[in-house]
């Protein structure tokens, strides 16, 4: 023990002075240790013991007060580096807060740059990054190929069950989404619930553990009386008031019971970012499944999604060579269905395998995003830096002339670094935690701790790096001035003008914060045009209610008397003009694409498919203008016909007359059939304002399903409640319906854009901001270092306002060539964004009002920044400048 | 601008671990580890002064002049590094002799109060 202690105690002695330590080191070690062996063996261990601690704490505090002795004494000692640390740490402390300006302008850019960066990264994560109760290696996804292209992620139920039962090295588990009405008698909040169905294996391929309860058993894979359900551990809080003997109670999800047997761990909502669940439901349970549809024997309907777990020792590659061969049998066995379909087997992600395009794509923009910002604010403190080193020159020449060594400025310099990188770091953190609350706040759901401290991290390392590194490349160049040359010259005098690099930073800020701000104004011009926009069908006093029979539980022979029943009691309530059934309407944001083709021919294009009944049009308040609309005799004995958008029209016969055309289409793979073109209606909406106005309606006789969609057309809303009790009326055990206006539906899609155009918005103000503090530290500093120039010109009889111009326009050279970099940049990107996006409505311009607008804001920005240093410069007393030095 | 030589006033009080020094050497040259040992005999173990304090005090008195460095004996057998060894100077003990008759005076009142065991005012 007491050579171990008395190893420590050499290594504490450390924190004596040099000198000290060399000329009594080796006796206070002795004596130490001779005074512990001699208590060991006197007064026993435990009394030694206390001897070594308080001899460890006296040894370090002793130490270190002879060290301030020391200093006290001799200040500019080159002895020991903790001296010279504090030494340097105070200087720095003292010459940062003597340019004040300097100080600030660091700061600020680091304190919202790397909170924005942080910020950034944070979403990234998460939005990117598996859920925690989720074991992400080894977990994959099966998507299917379709003529070795069109990656689609949908499974039919015969597919998935013939791969899953063959040994492939996987463990293969299938999902598909859903709502559920939760009953009011079951719990104090009733309400829609969304709802996973899952194989009853989910959890386990997953590698989620299930607490309090249990997960799924395989027999409850079986139809059964009761089905079992887990749920989430947010909607056990919230929904259920955290009851701690859920397990073992049941809900009323629509008609059916469900008994609770399990928990899912906080924090998972589902494994997938677009199937958010907060309930999990055995997959048998699934409305589609239970009605008397062929849903579970159709090859030709996709409806499910497939994750899976690689056994032990089986790689990728050997996975999806034994699924590929599975597929390859089935597509011999059932050609009509499956032939060109293949499995692929990738790596699961939260974006699923059939988006890891968009998800590529996101996660770029998200570190593009990121990476500007932070380039950003390297350029600002390279500017800054180098300014104030090269301002620093002669001061650093006159240290090094003095007998100060090369070292000891580098390190001085350094340590300035250090301390602007450190508060940089707390500021930001400090910026970031507010923002973060701010945004808990807004999305309802406070940013878990050990995030907030990851960014935190992410703060002060990125602050850190990014100051230190910089401050490094100054700190060489500068710490070997040309000593004589630099007190050769004077002060003041105007030889030194910003450099190149920070000219070029300020230019690349502002061709950086541009584009962002005119993109912005983009977006919020096109929101005006989304509302005042055509739509092609008249929006105002139109209702929308969406029932799902499957989910109500109707059986396939009620379907068509229900239908007819609810158009006619909503037809009788007075204020109603117009009735009419289909499975969708314009503008109401589901997907319904698509593919058809000529008949006979390969070629297609894609259209939105919309199932109609008779009076659709003229309750949307569509004009027909060629043909006819569908009528109540088109039901499934008759022909099947179409009707068609006259672009859609234009699209596959162009200058032609489409009625009378077939064209082949189908709702899913194995239902492929050939309608006749009945009548062209004018260009209307598709499912969202972005989607094109190219679209195909065929009769929902012919073609049924069990979504529906009851429009209305009415005086005024005031019915609503009239229309709900009617439908109530008709089945009292139905979801209370959701009635929406058309416009709601809209205003719900701009809202979304709105929340997107905060998000770039807030970045560009922010981006430009940062922009705006470099601009002002790079001609603040300008301005500093020509003082004298400045004087001699007022002496010579500049006027103030000369001077003041002179100063602006400095300002003004270095943002032009950003400017129009960034007008450039900004036309480009919008050109890309509008290929990309918003085809029916060219809702999002890029008009050269907006584009006039970015550019003088960003100019008027740039002004201002410039302002405040041109003032000092043209109340520059010319006597005083020229006394300078 | 030459500094004036500090007198025994300017020293007054003295810190506890150089009056123990001092004490603790009476008349005897003794090494560190020696100037350990000896307080705690004397005073059974009550004092007791840590070896980064010691050391630390020595440099500094023998700066101020309190007490002198010896060259080691020749004879030193006590093993361990060479030892340097430390006798009072005449400055010395009259800061120890001021001291103590600066604690006699506040033990005065304390005994008039009664709380000193066995000594009555």
């Amino acid at each position: 023990m007491s050579s171990l202690a008395g190893k420590l105690f050499g290594w504490l002695l450390r924190s004596f002075p040099e000198q000290r330590r060399g000329r009594y080191g080796a006796e206070m070690r002795d004596a130490f240790q001779r005074q512990t062996a001699a208590l060991v063996r006197e007064r026993g261990r435990l009394s030694a013991l206390r001897f070594v601690m308080l001899s460890y704490i006296d040894v370090v505090h002793t130490g270190f007060q002879e060290r301030a002795r020391e200093n006290r004494r001799y200040p500019l000692s080159k002895d020991g580096w903790l001296t010279g640390l504090g030494l340097d740490l105070r200087h720095a402390v003292r010459s940062l807060s003597n340019s004040w300006t300097f100080t600030a302008v660091c700061l600020a850019s680091l304190a919202i740059g790397l909170a924005i960066n942080a910020i950034l990264v944070l979403f990234m994560n998460l939005t990117f990054d598996p859920p925690r109760a989720v074991k992400a290696d080894g977990a994959v996804e099966l998507l299917i190929t379709t003529g070795g292209r069109n990656l689609d992620d949908l499974w039919s139920y015969p597919d998935f069950a013939d791969v899953k039962r063959t040994q492939t090295g996987l463990e293969l588990s299938a999902f598909v989404t859903g709502t559920r009405d939760l009953r009011a008698d079951s719990v104090n909040g009733g309400g829609p619930v969304n709802v996973l169905y899952v194989s009853a294996n989910y959890f386990q391929v997953l590698g989620v553990a299930i607490a309090p309860g249990r997960g799924f058993t395989p027999e409850e894979d079986q139809v059964g009386s009761e089905p079992p359900v887990i749920i989430s551990n947010r909607f056990w809080r919230n929904r259920l008031n955290n009851d701690p003997a859920i397990v073992g109670r049941t809900l009323r999800l629509n008609r059916q019971i469900a008994r609770v047997v399990g928990v899912a761990p906080a924090g998972f909502d589902g494994h997938s970012a677009g199937h958010s669940a907060e309930v999990w439901l055995p997959l048998w349970t699934h409305p589609a499944v239970n009605a008397s549809s062929p849903i579970r024997t159709d090859r030709g309907a996709d409806w499910l999604e497939v994750v899976g777990r690689l056994q032990r020792d089986v790689s990728i590659t050997q996975a999806n060579r034994a699924v590929q061969s599975v597929m390859a049998g089935i597509a011999e066995a059932h050609p009509a269905s499956n032939k060109d379909r293949r499995a692929i087997v990738v790596p699961y992600t939260v974006q699923g395998g059939g988006n890891a395009h968009e998800g590529l794509l996101a996660r770029t923009m998200f570190l593009g995003l990121s990476g500007m910002v932070l380039f950003v604010v390297c350029l600002n403190l390279t500017g800054m830096v180098t300014v104030r080193t090269a301002a620093r020159q002669r001061e650093l020449a006159l240290r090094l002339a003095m007998g100060s060594s090369r070292m000891r400025l580098m390190r001085h310099l350094l340590m300035e670094s250090a301390v602007i990188a450190l508060l940089g770091g707390l500021l930001s953190s400090l910026l970031m935690a507010v923002l973060l609350r701010v945004m808990g706040a807004q999305v309802g759901q406070p940013i878990p701790v050990d995030v907030t401290i990851t960014a935190v991290a992410v703060c002060v390392g990125l602050s850190a790096l990014t100051t230190i590194v910089i401050g490094l490349s100054p700190a060489l160049r500068f710490s070997r001035p040309a000593l004589l040359a630099s007190l050769k010259e004077d002060a003041g005098s105007g030889k030194r003008r910003s450099g190149r690099i920070h000219k070029i930073a300020t230019s690349v800020q502002t061709a950086i914060a541009l584009p962002l701000l005119i993109i912005n104004g983009m977006f919020l011009q096109g929101t005006r045009v989304m509302s005042e926009g055509d739509y092609g069908f008249k929006v105002d006093n139109l209702l929308v209610a969406k029932i799902d029979l499957d989910v109500e539980g109707y059986p396939e022979h009620a379907v068509e008397s229900f239908l007819r029943q609810a158009r006619e009691r909503v037809d009788a309530v007075p204020g109603v003009t117009a009735v009419t059934i289909g499975d969708a309407v314009p503008l109401d944001y589901e997907r319904r694409s698509r593919r058809l083709s000529r008949a006979g021919e390969e070629e297609y294009v894609y259209a939105g498919a919309t199932r109609i009944t008779e009076n659709y049009f003229e309750t949307i308040g569509t004009p027909i203008l060629l043909g006819r609309s569908i009528l109540p005799t088109d039901v499934r004995t008759a022909e099947a016909v179409a009707v068609v958008t006259k672009s859609l029209a234009e699209r596959l016969w162009p200058g032609q007359n489409a009625l009378g055309r077939r064209v082949r289409y189908g709702f899913d793979r194995s239902s492929q059939t050939e309608v006749t073109v009945v009548g062209v209606v004018a260009d209307v909406a598709g499912s969202s304002h972005e989607s094109a106005p190219t679209n195909i309606f065929v009769s929902l006789w012919q073609q049924p399903t069990r979504r529906i969609t009851l429009v209305t057309r009415v005086s005024s809303q005031s019915v609503i409640p009239e229309i709900r009790r009617a439908l109530i009326e008709l089945d009292p055990n139905m979801t209370r319906p959701v009635i929406l206006t058309s416009r709601a539906l809209i205003e719900g899609a701009k809202r979304e854009i709105y929340a997107g155009t905060a998000f770039v918005g807030g970045l560009s103000v922010l981006t430009l901001l940062l922009a705006a503090i470099g601009v002002y530290g790079v001609v603040a500093f300008a301005v500093a270092t020509r003082t004298r120039e400045i004087g001699l010109r007022m002496a010579v009889g500049a006027s103030r306002v000369s001077v003041l111009r002179m100063v602006l326009l400095d300002g003004v050279k270095l943002a032009v060539p950003g400017i129009v970099v960034g007008s450039l940049v900004a036309a480009f990107l919008a050109h890309a964004i509008l290929e990309r996006w918003y085809a029916y409505l060219k809702m999002a311009t890029l008009n050269p009002v907006v584009l006039v607008l970015g550019a003088s804001v960003a100019l008027l920005t740039v002004l201002f920044a410039c302002s405040m240093p041109a003032r000092r410069a043209a109340s520059v007393q010319p006597m005083e400048a020229l006394r300078v030095d | 601008m030459a500094r004036k030589t500090p007198t025994v006033e300017d020293h007054l009080p003295l810190r506890p671990a150089i009056y123990g020094i001092l004490l603790a050497l009476g008349d005897n040259d003794l090494h560190g580890y020696g100037i350990m040992q000896s307080l705690q005999e004397q005073t059974d173990g009550r004092e007791r002064i840590l070896p980064g304090t010691l050391y630390a005090s020595i440099a500094r008195m023998v700066e101020d002049g309190m007490v002198e460095e010896l060259d080691p004996p020749a004879d030193d057998s006590s093993g361990g590094p060479q030892r340097r060894y430390y006798r009072r100077t005449a400055f010395g003990r009259a800061l120890a002799r001021a001291e103590s008759e600066r604690l006699r005076a506040l033990l005065k009142i304390a005994a008039a109060q009664n709380m000193v065991h066995g000594v009555t005012g």
